[in-house]
């Protein structure tokens, strides 16, 4: 076994395993952290995979990876910022009923 | 002069320094991958992901391009390891951008309701 193929199961173990865990749990922008950590353990995976095998085709694997990954981060973080929004707004409207409720049942 | 350049063992060392850096990039790794399970705080898990990003990627990247030598491929994995170290910075600003204002909204919600 070389240092290639050691690093990409030491990689799975520390680097996906990890970052799994950690976009399986917790709120939606919390879950982006772990799947940031992951993009880059699978790059590193991808990288030492093509090193371990001698296929230097493989890595264009990790160029589109690299690439892509960044760009879908970006549309989770503002998909998920428009959704707060709209929770945000919504729970704003429904505190304003209750509050406009209550003052014309007052006496 | 050529001849004491063969004799020199550069692709040993070459080698070596290679086998060195990818040892740093999965301990730098095994560090990242524990802070980030192991952190309570959202903001504080995110800064683990620096070390990951900007330090492990990048020194494996020069491993394995030091281990491929001068060619197309390891055009290819510094492509792959510049856009992914680069854009890492502005990734981790916008997940911290979103995670605040989630924290603030939930800090607005209990304080209204």
């Amino acid at each position: 076994m070389n240092i290639w193929l050691a690093a990409v199961l030491v990689l799975v173990v520390v680097g996906l395993l990890p970052a799994i865990y950690r976009v399986a749990t917790g709120t939606g922008p919390q879950r982006l952290v772990g799947l940031q950590f992951a993009s880059v353990a699978g790059l590193m995976i991808v990288i030492a995979l093509s090193m371990a095998v001698g296929q230097s085709s493989y890595l264009i694997v990790a160029v589109v990876l690299a690439l892509l990954s960044a760009a879908g981060l970006l549309v989770f973080t503002r998909l998920l910022a428009t959704e707060m929004e709209g929770e945000q707004a919504a729970d704003d409207h429904a505190a304003d009923d209750h509050a406009a409720g209550d003052q014309a049942g007052r006496p | 002069m050529i001849d004491l350049l063969a004799v020199l063992p550069i692709g040993a060392l070459r080698g070596g320094v290679a086998d060195v850096l990818v040892i740093l990039a999965l301990l730098l790794m095994t560090v990242a991958a524990s802070g980030l399970v192991l952190a309570k705080e959202p903001v504080t898990r995110l800064h683990f992901l620096a070390p990951a990003s900007t330090l492990a990627l990048p020194c494996f990247g020069i491993a394995a391009i030091l281990a491929q030598g001068p060619s197309l491929g390891s055009a290819a994995i510094a492509v792959a390891v510049a856009a992914a170290a680069l854009s890492a910075p502005a990734l981790t600003t916008s997940i911290a951008r979103l995670i605040s204002s989630a924290e603030a909204g939930d800090r607005s919600g209990e304080r209204s309701g």
